[in-house]
């Protein structure tokens, strides 16, 4: 036994160890500056090793050209931070490694869908969702009001931008990754308003307050110039659209609203007067009225 | 015969690579995953500890969960925030949240245990719906004050053509900025790796503890992912390794400073020229240096969160400074060596293990002694859900370096435990520098030994004193501790050292 661990058995071992070591410093420095975002074999925050080896095999300059410049090239990943610091030695050991440790291996397909579209927080009705939203500023809410309607306010501009009946949002483009894309629309659009209805001067100050929420629906509150507005949009009943209520603290006596007609639906009120798309809430009324977006 | 030597001779290559790089982190800490509720994307943005040692932590798509360790039950509080990157507890019923578009407070007023009421407290910054424009915070100082970071917009795309806020003329004409996919090519250099066209970007904002008053602090920051304080009240802010970093940094941010990245220098009241033309020695004379470079690649590729480790945790650590970072499997822990106002410190590996995991990115205490750590990657390097770490308690012991000390001619280390003197053979100290440019990151620069004149260790066998011939500032020491033990046996937790000299005493 005891030669089992002579100076032989040993200095073999070291030799093996030393021997190990040059395609380790690829090894190891793949690991530290390149594992975060690559994989061995299938794709991550980058593609796989064995991907890069199929694009670089015979190609050292190309790929360190790449690592030093890397110039955005798949769709829907983040942009590959310049490596150049590492210097060509450093990347030459990685690309060495990159092509050795890659030798008939294959690429595991990895899919790439929505583990959690039916998931009840995503499902849930209502819904209030703060999200990147198209034709919106970057301070967007979607709101999902029921099964059938829903609507985009925006918190920048303090004003409903549109309303629309579908099946909400499709938020993976902007969950997937980083936040570079905008969610998706699932439905048609019913009512798209190109300013507030409520008369406010371009120079007004806007700001948002937030909002509170009942029966899961919010009560968005902002102030345009000196008016303090609440405004709340529910469900009517039997599918036939949307109520939606101003509150108003401070607004002068002769308020009108300026509407935008809707697609395939009215506005109503019993709360004032409709002269065209022009709305007067009624004198007793002026604090605090109601209009019904409702199926025509 | 020849066939078992086979066996025991890889036996011993394995063992002699594990004397190699043992992990003795495992030993002295315990590590565990917990399970998040199915049905949420697991990447963590923010966390906290509620009073009573339950704790609120944000996700991904928006929801705010309250988890109970106790009975392992999630219950949730809030959702549909916007990729939420920062929580800070204010009550059981009141939690701050940092979320793109705004920090918001979420109350529960009818005591259900949900939010009803979801309350801007400030939104007066730009965002232009570039996708990098992240907020982070809020970190609340002793006053009650609260301290936001907004992170700077990335030439990975443009902007929208309708922003919120204020918009700085300076820099590529606007309607090039909102030029897509292809057409962006062309305008991307000139628009600057990160840019801050948007107010208050790149900044750090003050808020009064009533939210009503809002103060630009500082500046020149490229992706501060990581605010905070630590035990001394320093405001710690980290910033990522890229253009104008040519390493990641932590920082000690004082009012009126401006921390290097030049983007946000277009929202300094009078500032006219674009940063990108102004001479690089002009800018660097300008700039604070970062109390704490940590290497990137080896220490730190993203740093996150800081946070202060409360008295009476992880024994003799409590009251030091831990920050995460996002690509590499280790927490940094900070030890800030002031000399004459000048904030400089040693950065050390903590909890430098697989076992850790990447993607370390919000850090919270209960107190019950857990480290509670929450993980994303956001489509980059990361990784997803809640880990507990726990010490093992003084039985399994904590032999860590405990103070570093600049002195006129070296440097002053103290260890939780006798060192033994025997294993002081693999001491060595290397230093370098980093450039600081427009380039993405920096190599290392003047990489070089430093001869040690002299080693010495005390009698009690826990302060080393390290003498060399000269030293030279505006360096970062690299020391390597390799084999170090202490007199018990017990391996160093945390074998390198990164100090950022500015000032020796
Ligand atoms: C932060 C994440 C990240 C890190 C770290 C990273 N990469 Fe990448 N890499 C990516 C992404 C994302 C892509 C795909 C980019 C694209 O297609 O636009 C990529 C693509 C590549 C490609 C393919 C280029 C092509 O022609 O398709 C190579 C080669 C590569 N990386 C090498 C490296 C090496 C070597 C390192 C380490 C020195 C490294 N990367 C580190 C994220 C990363």
């Amino acid at each position: 036994m005891p030669d089992i661990l002579s100076r032989r058995a040993l200095l073999a071992t070291l030799a093996a160890v030393a021997t190990a070591l040059p395609g380790q410093d690829g090894k190891q420095l793949f690991q530290s500056f390149c594992g975060a975002c690559h994989l061995p074999d299938r794709v991550h925050v980058g593609p796989s090793a064995i991907e890069i080896a199929g694009l670089y095999r015979g190609k050292r300059a190309e790929f360190l050209a790449w690592c030093k410049a890397p110039s955005p090239k798949r769709k829907g990943v983040i942009q590959m931070p310049p490596m150049g610091y590492l210097g060509d030695a450093k990347l030459t050991a990685i690309h060495r490694h990159i092509l050795a440790s890659t030798v008939g291996q294959k690429e595991v397909v990895v899919k790439n869908a929505d583990r959690f579209r039916a998931s009840p927080s995503m499902r849930r009705r209502p819904l209030v969702m703060r999200i990147f939203m198209p034709d919106a500023g970057p301070a967007a809410i979607a709101v999902a009001v029921n099964d059938d309607y829903h609507y985009c306010f925006d918190a920048g501009a303090c004003r409903l931008r549109y309303v629309w009946q579908g099946d909400f949002i499709d938020g993976w483009p902007v969950w997937r990754a980083n936040g570079n894309a905008l969610a998706k629309i699932v439905g048609d659009i019913v009512l798209r308003e190109p300013r507030s209805p409520l008369p406010v001067q371009q120079s007004d100050k806007r700001k948002f307050l937030g909002y509170r929420l009942r029966a899961g629906l919010p009560t968005f509150r902002y102030r345009l110039g000196e008016v303090r507005v609440e405004e709340r949009i529910t469900p009517l009943p039997g599918g036939r659209g949307l109520a939606r209520r101003f509150r108003l603290e401070g607004a002068p006596r002769d308020w009108r609203l300026r509407l935008t007609a809707p697609v395939g639906m009215t506005w109503r009120s019993g709360d004032g007067e409709f002269d065209g798309l022009e709305f007067t809430p009624a004198v007793s009324k002026r604090a605090e009225f109601t209009l019904t977006l409702e199926q025509k | 015969m020849s066939c078992l030597r086979g066996v025991l001779g890889s036996c011993i290559l394995a063992a002699a690579l594990a004397a190699q790089s043992p992990d003795p982190w495992p030993a002295a800490f315990t590590f565990e995953n917990v399970p998040i509720p199915a049905g949420i994307d697991p990447q963590i943005g923010g966390l906290d500890a509620l009073p009573d040692g339950r704790l609120a932590i944000c996700f991904h798509r928006g929801e705010v969960m309250i988890f109970d360790p106790a009975s392992g039950a999630w219950q949730r509080f809030a959702e549909g925030l916007h990729e939420p990157l920062g929580l800070l507890v204010e009550s059981a019923a009141s939690l701050l949240v940092m979320q793109r578009a705004e920090l918001t407070r979420l109350r529960d007023t009818d005591g259900d245990g949900q939010a009803d009421d979801y309350e801007t407290v400030y939104d007066g910054f730009g965002m232009t719906g570039n996708y990098h424009e992240f907020a982070f915070g809020p970190a609340r100082d002793a006053a009650g004050n609260l301290y936001v970071a907004l992170n700077t917009a990335s030439n990975g795309a443009g902007v929208r053509e309708e922003i919120r806020g204020a918009w700085s003329p300076i820099g590529l004409a606007r309607d090039k900025m909102t030029a897509r996919g292809r057409a962006w090519e062309p305008f991307k250099q000139a628009a600057g790796r990160m840019y801050a066209r948007a107010a208050w970007r790149g900044w750090v904002v003050k808020l009064s503890p009533d939210g009503e008053t809002a103060t630009p602090f500082a500046c020149g920051f490229r992706s501060p992912d990581g605010i905070g304080f630590d035990a001394e009240g320093r405001l710690l802010v980290t910033d990522n390794q890229g253009d104008w970093l040519g390493t990641s940094k932590v920082h000690h941010v004082k009012r009126g400073g401006f921390y290097g990245h030049v983007a946000s220098l277009v929202w300094r009241p009078g500032w006219t020229r674009n940063p990108l033309e102004v001479p690089v020695a002009e800018l660097d004379e300008l700039r604070m240096p970062a109390m704490g470079l940590l290497p990137h690649g080896e220490l730190a590729n993203s740093p996150t969160q800081p946070v202060a480790i409360p008295a009476g945790v992880f024994g003799p650590l409590a009251r030091q400074t831990l920050i995460g970072d996002m690509d590499q499997h280790t927490l940094v822990r900070f030890l800030p060596d002031p000399v004459a106002g000048v904030s400089q410190g040693a950065a050390i590996p903590f909890l430098q293990t697989a076992a850790l995991g990447r993607g370390n990115h919000r850090m919270t205490f209960t107190a019950d002694g857990s480290l509670w750590i929450g993980k994303t990657h956001l489509s980059w390097a990361g990784a997803e859900g809640l880990v507990r770490v726990r010490w093992r308690g003084a039985a399994a012991g904590l032999f860590a370096v405990d103070r570093v000390r600049v002195t006129q001619r070296g440097f002053v280390l103290g260890f939780t435990e006798p060192v033994a003197a025997a294993s002081l053979g693999g001491v060595r100290v290397r230093a370098h520098r980093y450039h600081y440019h427009k380039a993405y990151g920096s190599p290392k620069v003047d990489d070089h030994a430093v001869a040690v004149v002299s080693n010495a260790l005390d009698e009690s066998g826990t302060t080393l004193v390290l003498e060399f011939d000269e030293l030279p500032a505006d360096s970062v020491y690299t020391f390597q501790l390799d084999g170090l033990t202490s007199r018990r046996g017990r391996a160093l937790l945390g074998d390198r050292i990164y100090y950022t000299l500015l000032r020796a005493r």
